[in-house]
């Protein structure tokens, strides 16, 4: 049996939660604050994508289409987000403001159980990406494929943002030092909206990519923060590099295990969480003064 | 005659940050009941100094004893138990706490008591044990206020009551009057000056202000980029030139 | 400046109510006093008449005790933990499968016993980190015990365990023991923060730095913290596991460990009663919206967002809100709209 298919379907996976983990992670950078409400801008993502596509005979670039407006609606949700609540809770302490964040969520897992129901949604794979390409002597899966595309892409774009303009300057000047960055005179709620509005659009790209790989439900919300959540500690506080490099190793070990010790595949991605943090609390590229108590 | 046992000696102890060293090669002894000051501009490694001494840094070289025991390898947790109090620079007091139980918790602590569950905190140390402690500082009519929202002089002040606890043998004040009007200043310098008198340990302060540091020192230790320049007396050190171009170049 | 407003001696004018509410705190005793006659009216009233006692106030005295150990961590340690549903679901698990060969004291105690050992090993790994690593340390270490539970038979996989009361076991005698346990969990909090263990663990929370300067070992007061927090949470959900008859593996997931923290915070961590407020009154509002409905948790994120904004200390501070606004209003001289003005 060869190891590569599921290698790749787990970079593939490791990209999606890329794609969530990128945003909640730059965000901690500049503002300190991590976001639990990121699950449910996912977990909308996918579902307006849903809407968007249902009735369609889907192909991968009306898929493309959908998974950008869908990132774009998410987007303004994020930035409605941080205006009206996000703001407010910047001053609290740390314990209370990562509940603020929390009851975010469960608002938002409320509403999209009002909006679209308790029952599981289905996207479909769009036509042509629905089945597996030989590479060599193997078979790996064509969706996989594009999620990696899609990562890559996205990793570039995010250096050049954070290397080539101003507000990418500014986010890693409050990450190196935030009291002096202060004191230059950056507006930091300006940063923190730009930041949670683009933290939001890759996570509605993440949902809307995922939807064709899960069934939507409600619940979709809780339980992929945590593995978000993970992805950006592992990596490191506060680290893109670091949220990367996690999520890869994450998606791997799990897709491996899933392939070879199906019995223990969700425990794997949680004990690979746990051994990390025990011997690397910081993360793998984390600096550890970034951690708030 | 034999000269009795000081109470700090370091012997070419040295920190190194990155590629730069923080402390290079400092030795100077401390002698029983007496005040010792550290001064030198900014970044000359006075605080750094002060994180070695007391625990909170591990020194890469050299060695430090406490009243002739080697605790260059203890842990600041270990330290104070050894005899060592600090204050630092910006008073850390337990700031939701009322100042008696500030000063209660240190007591407890200093008893080796703080893991006792079987029995109430004030009957292990009782209200009166805490009052000498606060009346020793001048604190008796705050001790039922919140730590937190004290005076920058009086939280000072709780910081130190809170180091007598343990009857040091070693106080460490880091710029006990930082951040202070000229007012509180003086009554920190009195106050210094009677506990040292009244407990009979030694105090060792870095310092900003030469006003205190001339008034109380009797002995003056000059840092300079991590270095011992000079030792002296206050008044040798008022006169000594190359004390002078360190600050006046420093600065 | 408004705390030293309510201690000032009433100089003359009329005694408004305002001011009756501020310096007049015979009220307040007088309540208590009332609040305990009924609750022991209460509880023995239940006790002894024929139908069974209430399935839902049984299940708000479980969520009490559960949201106070919680609050050791949340309100006393600072130690964020998102994984006490391990210490709950751990401590439900243990008393459904004791029951069988154990009478019903000795399942309860078995349940704090094991749940607190879990409490002990975690801790020694866990309570060297703090902050959101300590946080994702212990949310981790939940979601491993329930993927755990979730897909073992031998403790029923997604089906669960039956958590059945031995039959010489009455309701009305089960009551007696939920309210016997839960407030004999409150004590023990209580009296743990009045001794030299509990002041010392709230000093570290002020200020761990201090702490080691005066020779306490932070890492042996915290895991002290979390080792009894792991335990009371254990009895919360052997309690719970009894009350509702069944154990599944919902009750190690992590929004478990959520919801207590929600009443701490709702009831406000940094009193001993919030809590308890906090989770009476979280219960009930459930309770009324009733958890199957979809409008659920618009009201439980909706109001814990607006709490957290608008009353940062939680229910419980808003007697002193309203002392803190009325002085504002009640001591209009000259003197303040000169300030006014000034501003």
């Amino acid at each position: 049996m060869n190891v590569l298919p599921s290698i790749v379907s787990g970079l593939g996976d490791g990209m999606l939660l890329f794609l969530i983990a990128s945003g909640l992670s730059v965000i901690f950078g500049a503002m300190r604050f991590l976001n639990f409400a990121h699950g449910a801008f996912f977990a909308i993502g996918g579902y307006l994508t849903y809407n968007f596509l249902s009735n369609l005979q889907l192909t991968p670039v009306l898929l493309i289409g959908g998974a950008l407006l869908a990132g774009l609606g998410v987007a303004v949700l994020a930035y409605v987000s941080e205006v009206v609540v996000f703001r407010r809770l910047y001053k609290l302490p740390p314990i209370d403001s990562l509940l603020g964040t929390y009851a975010l969520l469960l608002l938002l897992e409320g509403a999209i159980l009002v909006v679209w129901g308790p029952n599981s949604l289905s996207v479909p794979y769009p036509k042509g990406l629905n089945s597996t390409v030989r590479i060599g002597s193997v078979d790996v899966p064509q969706y996989s494929l594009l999620l990696i595309a899609v990562g890559v892409i996205v990793v570039v774009a995010m250096t050049l943002l954070l290397y080539k303009t101003s507000l990418g300057l500014e986010v890693r000047a409050l990450a190196e030092d935030r009291t002096m960055t202060q004191l230059l005179g950056v507006n930091i709620s300006g940063v923190s909206a730009k930041v949670m509005l683009i933290g939001g659009f890759l996570a509605g790209i993440g949902g809307a990519l995922a939807a064709p790989t899960i069934a939507l439900t409600p619940d979709l919300a809780t339980s992929f923060i945590i593995q978000a959540f993970a992805v950006v500690v592992v990596g490191g506080l506060g680290s893109f590099y670091g949220a990367l490099i996690a999520a890869v190793v994450l998606g791997v070990t799990q897709s491996v295990v899933v392939t070879y010790l199906p019995s223990v595949s969700g425990i794997a991605f949680y004990a690979t969480m746990f051994a990390i943090l025990l011997f690397r609390p910081q993360g793998i590229l984390g600096k550890s003064s970034l951690d708030i108590s | 005659m034999n000269e009795p046992t000081p109470v700090l000696s370091l012997e070419g102890v040295s920190k190194r940050y990155g590629g730069n060293l923080a402390v290079n090669d400092v030795s100077f002894t401390v002698p029983q009941s007496s005040i010792y000051a550290v001064i030198g501009p900014n970044g000359a490694g006075k605080s750094t100094l002060f994180g070695l001494i007391a625990g909170q840094h591990q020194a890469d070289a050299g060695r430090i004893r406490l009243n002739g025991r080697d605790v260059t390898k203890h842990k600041a947790r270990t330290r104070a138990r050894e005899g060592i109090s600090r204050a630092f620079q910006v008073a850390h007091v337990f700031t939701s706490r009322t100042v008696e139980e500030n000063v209660r918790v240190a007591l407890i602590a200093a008893k080796r008591k703080s893991h006792v569950f079987w029995a109430a905190a004030s009957t292990i140390v009782k209200a009166d044990e805490v009052a000498v402690l606060l009346d020793q500082v001048k604190l008796g009519a705050l001790a039922a206020r919140e730590a937190g929202e004290l005076a920058q002089g009086d939280r000072k002040k709780l910081e130190i009551a809170m180091g007598l606890a343990s009857h040091p043998t070693l106080l460490l004040l880091d710029e006990p009057t930082a951040g202070m009007t000229p007012d509180e200043t003086v009554t920190v310098i009195d106050l210094v000056a009677s506990v040292q008198s009244a407990t009979g340990c030694s105090v060792l302060i870095t310092e900003h202000d030469m006003k205190v540091v001339f008034g109380l020192a009797q002995q003056v230790v000059v840092l300079a980029s991590g270095a011992v320049l000079v030792q002296g007396t206050p008044d040798q050190i008022r006169n000594n030139s190359d004390v002078k171009a360190v600050y006046l170049g420093g600065r | 400046m408004s705390g030293k407003l309510t201690k000032a001696p009433t100089t003359g004018g009329p005694r408004s109510w305002s001011r009756w509410f501020t310096t007049d705190r015979r009220w307040v005793k007088m309540l208590w006093i009332a609040a305990a006659v009924l609750a022991i009216a209460y509880v023995v009233t239940q006790a002894t008449s024929e139908t069974p006692p209430s399935f839902f106030v049984e299940i708000v005295l479980v969520q009490v005790l559960y949201a106070m150990s919680v609050n050791i961590l949340i309100g006393y340690a600072h130690l964020p933990s998102f994984g006490q549903a391990a210490f709950f679901g751990t401590g439900a698990y243990a008393a459904a499968l004791t029951i069988q060969g154990v009478p019903l004291y000795a399942s309860l105690f078995l349940a704090v016993a094991v749940s607190g050992i879990l409490a002990l090993l975690l801790g020694l790994l866990a309570v060297r980190t703090s902050g959101i690593t300590f946080a994702n340390v212990t949310l981790a270490f939940g979601q491993m015990l329930y993927l755990i539970a979730a897909n073992s038979d031998l403790v029923g996989g997604e089906n669960g365990l039956l958590a059945s009361l031995p039959s010489q076991v009455s309701p009305q005698s089960f009551w007696l023991v939920i309210v016997g346990c839960v407030t004999a969990g409150c004590a023990v909090v209580w009296w743990m923060f009045r001794t030299p263990t509990g002041e010392t663990i709230l000093a570290i929370r002020d200020n761990p730095e201090r702490a080691s300067s005066l020779g306490i070992s932070t890492f042996r007061y915290r895991l002290t913290a979390f080792v009894v927090a792991g335990a009371l949470a254990g009895l919360a959900g052997a309690l719970y596991a009894f009350a509702t008859g069944i154990v599944t593996a919902d009750t190690l997931y992590w929004t478990r460990s959520g919801e207590p923290i929600i009443m701490c915070l709702l009831g406000g961590s940094k009193k001993f009663f919030g809590p308890i407020i906090g989770a009476v009154a979280l219960t009930t509002l459930l309770q009324q919206v009733g958890q199957g409905s979809t409008s659920y948790l618009i009201y439980v994120g909706g109001i814990l967002l607006i709490v957290l904004i608008l009353l940062p200390q939680g229910l419980l501070s808003i007697p002193a809100r309203i002392r803190q606004i009325s002085s504002r209003w009640t001591s209009s001289g000259p003197s303040d709209t000169t300030k006014a003005a000034a501003l």
